[in-house]
């Protein structure tokens, strides 16, 4: 049996280490991945668009943040 | 999702509470339900589809739902007939199964809603239904929106087609031969290896970056105060809202298209009858042909038959006369033979008279007394009187007469001692009778069915179709132009968000909003770049497995290399020459099979495989290999073959040992289910 959910993961992930966009994890596709999934089948995505922002709102604050430390050292 | 065991409670043909139980020892968890055509599989196979999504779709509409309840059982309601009417009246399907490790129950039912109002009809009814998580206590326990939750977790119901099937639709899969267009199958099997993930994603990414960069050029604008540049970003931000509002309203018009154009692909498969009923009326005539031939044949014979039958008739009679004339014929041959001996007396006792020697001895003899005169004078009267009697007796019948009577009754006398070969012919001819009003009714459906109007109502779908797809090129496009302006425009707005610019002098929403942005725009590329490469290698493990598969059940495999698989899924079998197959329905039948098994491997649904009538259209060597081949898969299937898909002997036989357990199916009384369970290999408490 193969998890077609995975196998997306799997290949998003190895674009990712292709184009070298460190700032993406597997934790965060992981989650996107099955944010998108669920809502394959509901016709309403508002849900889930807002689940989305969440997470490119925490990683964008989380590089942010480290910008400042950066830039304060 | 295992299915552990599935209840039914007045459920179709299952009156009162029927369990079907499949938590086998070890390994095992398929099963079969055998049984003839309407005893309870399809009941069974709509049975989980109800449990799971609260409604059954009719056979030949799948648009519409079978009725809760029904007085007659030609409207094929949920609720057993024998309940209608009836106070206190409920059904239910109750599913217990595992999922990733938990133990649930479902519970799909409807009961009364009025205690003391008999049941007639769905508003008389409740629904009686609950989702349980039984590996958790508490709040927890039970999951409120069931049937969201099953369409995320189990299975959506879309792609319950993969999972859920029947033979009968085989020949759906069929059309991935033979057809190249748009098919709704198509859609759906890019739906269940998932490829919607990542378009939504690319166009979701896409949608999140436009609203940052607005949400920027705003910060920046208005940050700065400059009116003119508020003023001028404002009117550009209006143009691109417009442009994004037309592109909305755009791809919701190519959707409804779309979505109109599938209605009539399936309303053109389910209900193109003039095509269906055309082959039925070939196939229908071709019987008549057949029976008018057996009917003639059959009055024939009886014809024959019927000639003598008469002689049968009477043959009791007949065969009495002809005892009774040679009990006569006897009598009278016996009659002659004593007038012989009474004659030989009378001439000894003339001689004896006279006194002259024993005419056989030649003995001397004395010439008698009076007293022995007498006696002898005496004896003589007796002896003329009873020739006499024996003479006049003895001339009827005469050889003539005999001879004619004899003769006669042998003319009316049979060798066949009953009419059994008449009556079976008579009986035979009778069913074939039935048969050809039976095959009358058939033309004439299938007549009705082809009728101009109806010739006229394919046509007018079909020029509608043309009429969509014209519309929905039209609306495509539509699309580019306005993409292309949308673009121009974007590119005029994005000299409010050069991203360059920012540094940590912008504030922290600022310099946040520009990350997200190239965030978004990464992620959007990413998921855009995935798609091809994704689906290109989703194709090829499909087409690895279908071909395995394949091979494996095909009853011609020697002959062939496997299946290929193209980029739109058109499914063609190669030929050991290493070309394209045509191949026979038989084994466009085994390559439905093959696909199936492939796609639902490659989905990553674990769900059961509930295959009603699986041998529909197939050899007996590939509906067995089929059946080897699935109950050693992995995965849990069910099969409900019928009885001359398999015999209940075979499958004990041959299954007997390797499946969970094995189920007859029998009708017993008006239209009730009854079940026995032939093979337990079954987990006891």
């Amino acid at each position: 049996m193969i998890d077609a959910k995975q196998d997306i993961i799997e290949h998003l992930m190895k674009n990712i280490a292709k184009y070298r966009v460190d700032i993406i994890n597997t934790r965060d596709i992981n989650a996107i991945v099955n944010i998108l999934s669920k809502n394959q089948f509901v016709t309403n995505n508002n849900i889930s668009r807002k689940e989305l922002k969440n997470i490119i709102d925490e990683i964008s604050s989380e590089l942010v943040r480290k910008d400042t430390k950066e830039s304060s050292l | 999702m295992i299915i552990n065991s599935i209840e039914f409670k007045n459920w179709q043909g299952y009156f009162g509470t029927h369990k079907f139980v499949f938590n086998g020892t070890g390994e095992r968890n398929g099963g079969f339900i055998l049984g003839d055509n309407t005893v309870g599989k399809t009941a069974f196979w709509e049975g989980v589809m109800f449990a799971l999504y609260d409604h059954v779709p009719r056979r030949k509409n799948p648009n519409k739902f079978k009725p809760y309840v029904a007085k007659d059982s030609s409207h094929h309601p949920l609720m057993n007939i024998d309940l209608f009417g009836k106070k206190g009246a409920s059904f239910s399907v109750t599913l217990v199964f595992s999922h990733e490790g938990k133990k649930y129950t479902l519970q799909r039912g409807y009961s009364p809603k009025y205690d003391n109002r008999p049941v007639i009809s769905e508003s008389d009814l409740k629904p009686d239904s609950f989702l349980s998580n039984d590996t958790v206590s508490g709040p927890e326990k039970y999951i409120v929106d069931d049937k969201k939750w099953i369409n995320e977790n189990i299975l959506p119901e879309r792609l319950a087609k993969f999972f859920l099937f029947d033979g009968e639709k085989l020949e759906e899969y069929e059309e991935l031969m033979e057809k190249e267009e748009d098919l709704q199958l198509r859609r759906d099997i890019e739906d269940i290896i998932r490829t919607p993930i990542l378009k939504e994603g690319e166009d979701q990414f896409t949608r999140m970056k436009n609203k940052y960069k607005s949400d920027l050029a705003i910060e920046k604008t208005e940050k700065d105060k400059n009116k003119k540049e508020i003023i001028a970003r404002k009117k550009l931000e209006k143009v691109i809202n417009d442009l994004r509002e037309a592109k909305k309203t755009n791809m919701e018009e190519i959707s409804s298209y779309e979505e109109k154009i599938g209605e009539i692909e399936e309303w053109l498969l389910n209900n193109d009858t003039v095509r269906d009923a055309a082959i039925q009326l070939s196939a229908a005539k071709e019987k008549q042909e057949m029976n008018k031939k057996v009917i003639k044949g059959l009055r024939e014979d009886i014809g024959r038959e019927v000639g003598e039958s008469w002689k049968i008739i009477i043959s009791n009679q007949v065969n009495s006369s002809i005892g009774s004339l040679e009990e006569i014929r006897e009598i009278q041959n016996e009659t002659i033979q004593e007038i012989g001996v009474l004659k030989e007396e009378r001439k000894e006792l003339g001689l004896r008279l006279k006194g002259d020697p024993c005419k056989t001895c030649e003995r001397e003899r004395k010439t008698p007394s009076n007293q022995e005169r007498l006696e002898i004078d005496e004896r003589l009267i007796n002896l003329d009187e009873d020739l006499r009697k024996k003479e006049r007796n003895s001339k009827f019948p005469t050889a003539e007469e005999y001879y004619l009577q004899r003769e006669a009754l042998t003319k009316l006398s049979s060798t066949k001692d009953n009419l059994n070969l008449l009556l079976e012919k008579e009986e035979n001819l009778m069913t074939s009778l039935t048969t050809k009003e039976r095959i009358k009714e058939e033309v004439n459906t299938a007549n009705s069915q082809i009728t101009e109007e109806r010739e006229a109502e394919v046509k007018e779908k079909t020029t509608l179709m043309a009429g969509l797809n014209e519309k929905k090129q039209k609306a495509l496009e539509s699309k580019g132009s306005i993409q292309t302006k949308l673009d121009e425009n974007q590119k005029d707005f994005d000299k409010y968000i050069n991203l360059e610019e920012i540094d940590e002098k912008d504030t922290v929403i600022v310099r946040r909003l520009a990350k997200s942005i190239q965030l978004t725009e990464i992620l959007s590329n990413i998921f855009s770049n995935t798609l091809d490469e994704y689906r290109e290698s989703m194709r090829q493990e499909v087409e690895r497995r279908a071909s395995s598969t394949f091979m494996s059940i095909s009853n011609n495999a020697e002959h062939y290399l496997g299946l290929k698989i193209t980029e739109n899924y058109k499914v063609s079998i190669l030929n050991k020459k290493n070309t394209l197959d045509a191949g026979s329905q038989a084994q466009s039948l085994v390559m439905a099979y093959s696909i199936i098994d492939a796609l639902s491997s490659c989905s990553g649904f674990e769900f059961p495989m509930i295959i009603d009538t699986p041998g529909r259209g197939l050899a007996r060597k590939n509906m067995d290999s089929v059946f080897n081949y699935f109950t050693k898969s992995e995965k849990q299937i069910i099969f409900l073959p019928n009885d001359r898909e398999l015999a209940p002997q075979v499958a004990i036989d041959r299954y007997g040992s390797t499946v969970a357990s094995i189920y007859q199916l029998e009708k017993i009384g008006k239209d009730r289910t009854k079940l026995e369970l032939l093979v337990d290999n079954l987990v006891k408490k």
